[in-house]
């Protein structure tokens, strides 16, 4: 129980990562850079505990999938993207992809 | 003082005219894309050195390693400038773990089953699809 909340922190970090590089502007700002080192720095940790206690193959593809919702929905919200019916099906697609691969079948 | 797109003020090129800061340079569309395709190879170096240093310690592939992610990690970090997120890191994502697959099939001979090759062509289409409905969404704003 304590990986699946370990993998769900990691995902978080690494989501918070993504989004403090979307906010230091092209290195404009230099603060959000220290919080994309951290975030990654930490969710690679959370990472490496998880793959103590379960498989690398489908920890890494749910790592993955989740991550690319995640920040496909953070930028929605925080910076307005939006969505449409081909950005959906598209970003499924990527998700259902990464997820065959990873799984090793 | 006048506001870009973005609502950020533009001081200091209303000061200097003639000489806009680098940051604040539009960049072409393409030019985006191109940074883009280095930021995922670099990743795929990255990941392929990452398993030729054996666990961090066979040098240069561990320092090639540090490289290669640094420097996929500052491309993204320029790249998001001027690209939404969500696209962003949908194509380097889903790209770069294509890539990182078929690294692995022709170096070291990973198996490669017809299934993998679905997966490897839904990817694609699904970043195609992705950069489509992104494009759909931007020329809507637009009046």
């Amino acid at each position: 129980m304590i990986a699946y909340i370990m993998l769900c922190a990691s995902v978080c970090f690494e989501v918070f990562a993504d989004t403090m590089m979307k906010l230091s502007d092209g290195f404009r700002h230099k603060l959000p850079i220290v919080g994309v080192v951290v975030g990654y720095a930490v969710s690679f940790y959370a990472l490496s505990r998880v793959l103590l206690q379960l498989p690398l193959g489908p920890v890494y593809a749910a790592w993955t999938g989740l991550s690319i919702v995640l920040t496909a929905v953070v930028g929605a919200i925080l910076w307005n993207e939006g969505f449409n019916v081909k950005k959906v099906v598209g970003l499924i697609a990527i998700i259902v992809g990464v997820v065959l691969l990873k799984m090793g079948v | 003082m006048r506001l870009t797109k973005e609502g950020r003020a533009e001081d200091s090129s209303a000061k200097h005219p003639q000489a806009k800061p680098f940051h604040n340079r539009a960049l072409p569309k393409s030019f985006v894309f191109l940074l883009l395709g280095i930021a995922i190879v670099s990743e795929v170096t990255g990941a392929t050195t990452l398993k030729l240093s054996c666990g961090f310690s066979v040098f240069p592939f561990n320092i090639i390693t540090v490289v290669c992610y640094g420097l996929s990690i500052s491309l993204l970090i320029v790249i998001l400038k001027y690209l939404p997120l969500g696209l962003t890191y949908g194509i380097w994502g889903g790209l770069g773990s294509a890539a990182t697959m078929v690294v692995g099939v022709v170096l070291w001979g990973d198996p490669f089953t017809p299934l993998m090759a679905v997966a490897l062509v839904i990817i694609v289409a699904g970043t195609y699809l992705l950069n489509a409905g992104t494009d759909e969404i931007e020329a809507k704003r637009k009046p």
